[in-house]
């Protein structure tokens, strides 16, 4: 009992001595760490751990139950693929922040009450801002500068909601929360906030593409998964939820049409697919509660996976918008591959992981006669399929041959995408890998005959619309408005609104100001300083004159002798003395 | 030379058609051949449903997004 390891502790404080670490030792200690933590959720009995007192009040840092060690599992291999494919990084400070990030996340997952949730939620934002800062260009520090402010908000929502609730209940324990009242609420809005449900998600697709090539690939990770973790354990069932999950899963794949960049595109996906995480944290039943687990599970993987592939492109090749791509398949095949990997997960095709997990939601829904629910998410799944299974593919690495200069990446980036890639294929023949480790009992055969034929008509149905539409599917080079237009233009345009009413107040004001106030006050001021050139001036430049012919002969008075330097002293004293009750 | 790879090209392409068009008239035939189990939805005794629904979903996401795109679109120093 006493002998638990945080597995989030292993991450940040392990990270914090990497610059001991060089060469192949500090690649060794890199990987080390994630599997360290891997090997602690492992070793983690059910239970709570790490119980301190604070204040009076109990702070629990491990809760350990199913549904805490399935995400502990899943963050640690998430830190552990992105780690593998990011070791050629050479700054420390992204590893570290990349550690602390993931280690927070770990943090939140494990925490039993709302005082340690909060600190690890913080400090997941404020790491993860610096793997957006490390990219090192202007947008990319006025990005994080948004999603940090952003997420400060969502924070100080939470910590209101937390001490709001404290003040009724007079306790932080971290559990299920009845919907209504305005604690609830604002609890509730500082998770949606991170799991990027709109209009509060708008923060993904403007940051996650301005990050560093493996920041991206971390940050696809946790954020967003960590709050869909924090919405089951607080409002699994909670109505709304449903509703907010279809319209993410539907928004994010109307703007990925829109979309010309690929990392953007797939954010915009990540929105979608958290939405059916979402949706079935609303749902709410056992089954829907293990189809958000199973589904977090699932995409975390091949999401890291296709922001590993996205990633290498613009690594390889310095672009990332599907304007200036195409025709990688022939210098990049095993990018091109391993990417596809990811994508026929991401669109559930069978035999790959999304088909094993997004079934569960989907199929949840139908149980729960939520027809409308079933028919958005079904929709948005062809919508998914779509975009990351054929048009940024197609347009990224066939289409038309642009001659771009690339080659395959460094080994450990296809080695990262490998590993992922192989998790994609492995739990998708697999499946009950996934299953055993879900919170609740499950009795779901995703590979029945009628499962299968209705999704291949699915996705071979969308083919052929892209078939036919492929020509209105390319990139257009613009960029698309969300709800983070708001901060970026909104408020600059009210504040022109306001400069230019303020102005015409101003102008009225100053007018007044000139001929009533203005020309009197003028004409004082020239008499003054008249006075101020005869008299003043005259008092101060004949004193400044005196000094400096003094200390002309005090110059000569350095002798080096002590006692010489206390008569000047004194001397000084004295006439400073006199002069000042001279000019009182 | 450059001619005989856009024929072998063009005629790749065209088995590629062929395979896919296959696999999509295989797709609902199938669909006839399986009984349904349990049906949640009153679409679900409708054969080929999800053929048309994810058809038309595809459609319906492409022609909504470009229409809204009229709106949401704009240049790519809009913010700068």
């Amino acid at each position: 009992m006493n002998s638990w390891i945080h597995p989030g502790a292993i991450l940040i404080l392990g990270a914090l001595l990497l610059p001991l670490f060089k060469g192949r030792a500090r690649q060794g200690y890199l990987l080390l760490l994630p599997a360290l933590a891997f090997m602690a959720v492992l070793g983690s009995a059910e239970g709570q751990h790490g119980i301190f007192n604070f204040l009076g009040q109990k702070i629990v840092f491990g809760r350990v139950d199913k549904l805490s060690i399935i995400f502990g599992y899943i963050f640690s291999i998430a830190a552990f693929a992105g780690m593998l494919f990011g070791i050629n990084v050479k700054e420390d400070g992204h590893q570290i922040a990349a550690l602390v990030y993931a280690g927070s996340a770990m943090g939140a997952v494990f925490a039993g009450d709302y005082l340690s949730l909060f600190i690890f939620w913080e400090f997941m934002a404020f790491a993860s801002m610096f793997l957006i800062l490390y990219r090192g260009t202007k947008k990319a520090y006025d990005a994080a500068t948004r999603y940090i402010l952003i997420h400060i908000f969502g924070g100080v929502c939470l910590m209101a909601g937390i001490f709001l609730q404290y003040s009724t209940t007079h306790s932080f324990a971290f559990n299920h929360v009845e919907v209504g009242g305005a604690a609830a609420v604002l609890i509730l809005i500082g998770f949606i906030l991170n799991a990027a449900v709109p209009p509060l998600g708008a923060w993904l697709a403007d940051a996650y593409p301005e990050a560093t090539v493996s920041g991206a690939v971390f940050m696809s990770a946790f954020t967003t998964k960590s709050a869909v973790y924090a919405l089951i354990r607080g409002f699994a069932g909670a109505d709304v939820l449903v509703w907010l999950g279809v319209i993410m899963a539907v928004y994010g794949v109307v703007y990925a049409v829109l979309e010309n960049d690929i990392r953007r595109l797939l954010a915009y996906h990540i929105i979608s697919q958290v939405g059916y995480m979402v949706a079935a944290v609303g749902i709410g039943t056992e089954m829907a509660i293990n189809g958000a687990t199973a589904h977090a599970f699932a995409h975390i993987i091949y999401k890291g996976l296709l922001f590993m592939g996205a990633g290498s492109v613009l690594y390889v090749t310095g672009k990332s918008k599907l304007t200036e791509l195409g025709g990688l398949y022939r210098t990049m095949p095993l990018t091109f591959v391993l990417y596809m990997v990811g994508g026929f997960a991401i669109s559930s095709v069978p035999l790959f992981s999304g088909f094993v997990s997004k079934s569960i939601v989907v199929s949840a829904a139908a149980e729960s006669h939520l027809s409308y629910a079933w028919l958005f998410l079904t929709l948005a799944s062809a919508g998914t399929f779509l975009h990351t299974g054929l048009k940024l593919p197609y347009f990224t690495f066939m289409g038309e041959n642009k001659g771009i200069a690339a080659k395959e990446p460094p080994l450990n980036m296809l080695l990262g995408m490998a590993f992922a890639a192989f998790l994609c294929i492995f739990i998708g023949i697999y499946p009950d890998f996934l299953y055993r480790m879900l919170p609740y009992a499950i009795d779901y055969r995703p590979y029945s005959a009628e499962h299968i034929v209705w999704t291949s008509q699915i996705l071979f149905f969308t083919g052929l619309a892209f078939y036919i539409y492929i020509k209105k599917l390319g990139g257009e080079e613009t960029i698309s408005i969300d709800t983070d237009w708001f901060y970026r233009k909104g408020s600059l345009l009210f504040m022109d609104f306001a400069r230019k009413v303020v102005l015409k107040v101003d102008e009225r004001i100053s007018n007044a100001y000139k001929g009533e106030i203005l020309e009197p006050s003028k004409r004082v001021a020239a008499n003054c300083w008249r006075f101020d050139i005869s008299f003043i001036d005259g008092i101060v430049n004949g004193t400044a004159n005196l000094f400096a012919e003094l200390s002309t002969v005090f110059r000569r008075l350095q002798t080096g002798q002590v006692q010489h330097y206390a008569i000047i002293i004194v001397t000084g004293v004295i006439v400073l003395i006199n002069l000042l009750l001279f000019f009182r | 030379m450059n001619e005989d790879k856009t024929l072998k090209n063009n005629s790749q392409t065209a088995t590629i058609k062929i395979i896919f068009l296959g696999a999509v008239l295989v797709s609902v035939l199938l669909d006839l051949l399986i009984p349904e189990h349990e049906p949640h939805f009153l679409w679900d005794r409708i054969p080929g449903f999800s053929a048309l629904f994810g058809f038309s979903s595809t459609i319906v996401i492409i022609l909504a997004a470009k229409a809204l795109g009229r709106y949401l679109q704009r240049g790519e120093d809009y913010y700068e």
